[in-house]
């Protein structure tokens, strides 16, 4: 009995050597396998798409913010065309002297003004004050200043991107968060400036009560929010594109790792 | 999630938050309510003009726009947030947890929807209901406050697509995981490919009868032994894969029990049933793409061992053989010699296998016929229904992150 246990034992002894070796073995193409997998990185943008790509924006975005900052400051805010004494007379005003410089009071009447030495306060008829005239393209102009900020940070961003490795992942996370930035920004400044165009609505509807302060055959055109209006949905679209454009790259990429095209795929290695 | 679903997600969002600006542009610009004057005369109300007005019940209608303001850019940063998100998710590991948010943020949409509408509802009530203050009308007699109603009742039902689409989605995929779970996904996840590769470089077959052909330890002679020479020429001819089925389930049974063996079966279903997988698992395949010609490899080598099982038995080991058995072992060519030969033998097999006549399914009337094969894209065409295709390999390996 002695030796047939002996005999076992070694056999035991032996099978468990040989398991671990052979363990060692696999562990080691295991692990080449594994490194082979991570070697073999993920199909996503190549840098050099990322820096052909995004400086376009960035410089848009840095011409569009300027012009509306022009506009903000040299273009007239409001042309007001009213009869006086049988004469038809075209007032422009710009959002600097928009207080000082309104001849008439009418104007101010319809937009609401309010005096300390009248009874009652004006009814504001067209849903501006004159402090709109004052705030509102401040903010716009910070926006603007906002915009152009993030631009060039973009800019520099593509320029750190050519000297040192940035990895994928930051720079998407980068260009989506000031996407979303951009996409908020414009629609502020949209609906800043839509006040403006509703002025105008609720002038055509109010007009027979507005004749009765006196100012007959009253028109107004709101130049430069109209403007800052196409710019901010310029803006918005743009950043839109942006977000979107590394989806529709890695759609490209995947669509060419499908071989199927028109074809449909046979799969092989089904037990059949 | 694919590109697809991703895309689709995304023209939802990006529809909610088109939907959303135009709502707050129009609620800023149209005049909502018209009132009769001192002087009969109506007067019209834009929100700016309601906020401002003196009269309290305008005042409270003022509020109840400025509620439904507040909802409109709450609705506009989660689908701006929503927006990028889905380029980021491509980068992200939380996938789970980005589908939860996604379903989260869905239902959030749909209530905040539902308020903002209810609110333009109650307020056209108030506004009919109250004296002397009417809804203002464009011509026709066609109210402005339709407009944004109707913009309200789109965003509504976008959202409430949006989020079926994405739980319609998980659930399936769930599903899909489910059921494919224990032959598929399972056997060929990432996280399962060290089992893999180790039944490719040692089938359990080679593994059990390794101490019988101890003599031959030495891996240049091992390599060149019977075992192994049978194996080749056994993949040369087409593997009898229904002999095998049969070899492995008796096996199974006998050391697992009935258990495995009811598994086993199940699983074997699953097999011929659907051998075109879903496109989610159909990407896991591709990921560890030479699983599939291991477990082919691994089937024509348990059949060439079956044949040659009894005489391999019948070797039993002599006491020589266990002597100085630390000797032995030393004298052991070095593990990289073995790994290379092994792998070696392993990509000449599978050249060997690529040329062979191969089963295939048609994907469109399932008919199944043979094709003879020996590059890894090639068309080919049903005979029965003449469906074109293309035949496509487990070697490749498509890298994209996986699906949730």
């Amino acid at each position: 009995m002695a030796p047939n246990t002996e005999k076992i034992n070694e056999n035991d002894f032996l099978n468990k050597k040989i398991e671990k070796m052979k363990e060692e073995v696999l562990e080691e193409s295991y692990n080449e396998v594994e490194k082979s997998k991570k070697r073999e990185k993920p199909l996503f943008i190549k840098k050099k798409d990322v820096a052909k790509f995004f400086p376009i924006f960035g410089i848009i975005f840095i011409i569009i913010a300027v012009l509306a900052i022009f506009t903000i400051n040299y273009l007239p805010w409001m042309y007001i065309k009213y009869n006086d004494s049988n004469l038809a007379e075209v007032d422009c005003y710009f959002y600097r002297d928009f207080k000082t410089k309104i001849e008439h009071k009418e104007i101010l009447d319809i937009m609401g003004s309010k005096c300390d030495n009248c009874s009652s306060n004006s009814q504001n008829y067209i849903g501006l004050s004159p402090e709109d005239f004052v705030y509102s393209p401040q903010y716009i102009y910070y926006g603007f200043l906002v915009l152009i900020l993030l631009a060039i940070i973009s800019t520099i961003f593509i320029i750190i991107n050519k000297y040192y490795t940035v990895s994928i992942r930051s720079n998407i996370l980068f260009y989506s968060i000031s996407g979303v930035v951009e996409i908020i920004i414009g629609v502020v400044i949209l609906l800043l400036c839509a006040k403006f165009l509703g002025a105008n609505l609720l002038l055509i509807y109010n007009k027979p009560l507005i004749e009765n302060f006196g100012l007959n055959n009253v028109g107004m055109l709101t130049f430069a929010p109209t403007i800052l209006m196409i710019f901010s949905l310029i803006i918005i679209k743009g950043a839109m594109i942006k977000v979107d454009m590394y989806l529709k790259k890695l759609e490209k990429k995947d669509k060419s790792n499908k071989t199927s095209g028109l074809f449909t795929t046979y799969r092989y290695g089904s037990n059949l | 999630m694919n590109y697809e679903i991703n895309k689709r997600l995304k023209k939802f969002c990006s529809w909610l938050l088109i939907l959303s600006v135009i709502n707050l542009f129009i609620i800023s610009l149209t005049p909502w309510i018209s009132v009769e004057n001192d002087s009969k005369e109506e007067v019209y109300y834009n929100f700016l003009t309601m906020q401002d007005s003196e009269n309290i019940q305008i005042n409270n209608l003022a509020n109840y726009l400025f509620y439904i303001i507040i909802l409109l850019w709450i609705i506009i940063i989660i689908s701006s947030i929503f927006y990028i998100s889905f380029s980021v998710y491509y980068i992200s590991e939380g996938y789970s947890k980005f589908t939860r948010i996604m379903i989260n943020t869905g239902y959030v949409t749909i209530t905040i929807n539902i308020l903002i509408t209810s609110l333009i509802i109650n307020l056209i009530r108030k506004i009919t209901e109250m004296d002397g203050i009417s809804l203002a009308s464009i011509y026709l007699n066609i109210n402005f406050v339709y407009i944004p109603l109707i913009i309200g009742f789109l965003s509504l039902i976008i959202s409430i697509a949006y989020t079926y689409y994405i739980v319609f989605n998980v659930l399936k995929q769930k599903e899909l995981l489910k059921n494919g779970k224990k032959q598929t996904y399972e056997a060929l996840s990432i996280n399962n490919s060290k089992k893999i590769v180790k039944k490719e470089l040692f089938p359990e077959n080679i593994i059990s009868d390794f101490n019988a052909d101890i003599k031959h330890l030495k891996s240049s002679d091992w390599l060149k032994s019977e075992q192994v020479q049978k194996i080749g020429l056994e993949l040369k001819s087409e593997p009898d894969i229904s002999e095998n089925k049969n070899f492995i389930k008796e096996e199974k049974s006998l050391e697992n029990g009935q258990d495995e063996d009811i598994r086993f079966k199940k699983s074997e279903e699953k097999i011929i049933l659907d051998p075109f997988l879903s496109e989610k698992i159909k990407e896991k395949t591709k990921k560890s793409g030479d699983v599939q010609i291991s477990q082919q490899f691994e089937q024509a080598l348990s059949s060439a061992i079956e044949k040659n099982q009894g005489k391999m038995r019948s070797q039993i080991p002599s006491e020589t053989m266990f002597e100085n058995q630390h000797e032995k072992i030393k004298k052991i060519t070095p593990q990289t010699e073995i790994q290379n030969e092994a792998q070696e033998n392993l990509s000449n097999n599978e050249k060997k296998e690529l040329k062979k006549k191969l089963h295939i399914r048609c994907p469109q009337c399932k008919f199944i016929f043979q094709f003879e094969q020996s590059e890894n894209f090639t068309n080919i065409k049903c005979p029965k229904c003449g469906k074109e295709g293309v035949i496509k390999y487990p070697n490749e390996i498509i890298k994209y992150p996986p699906q949730f």
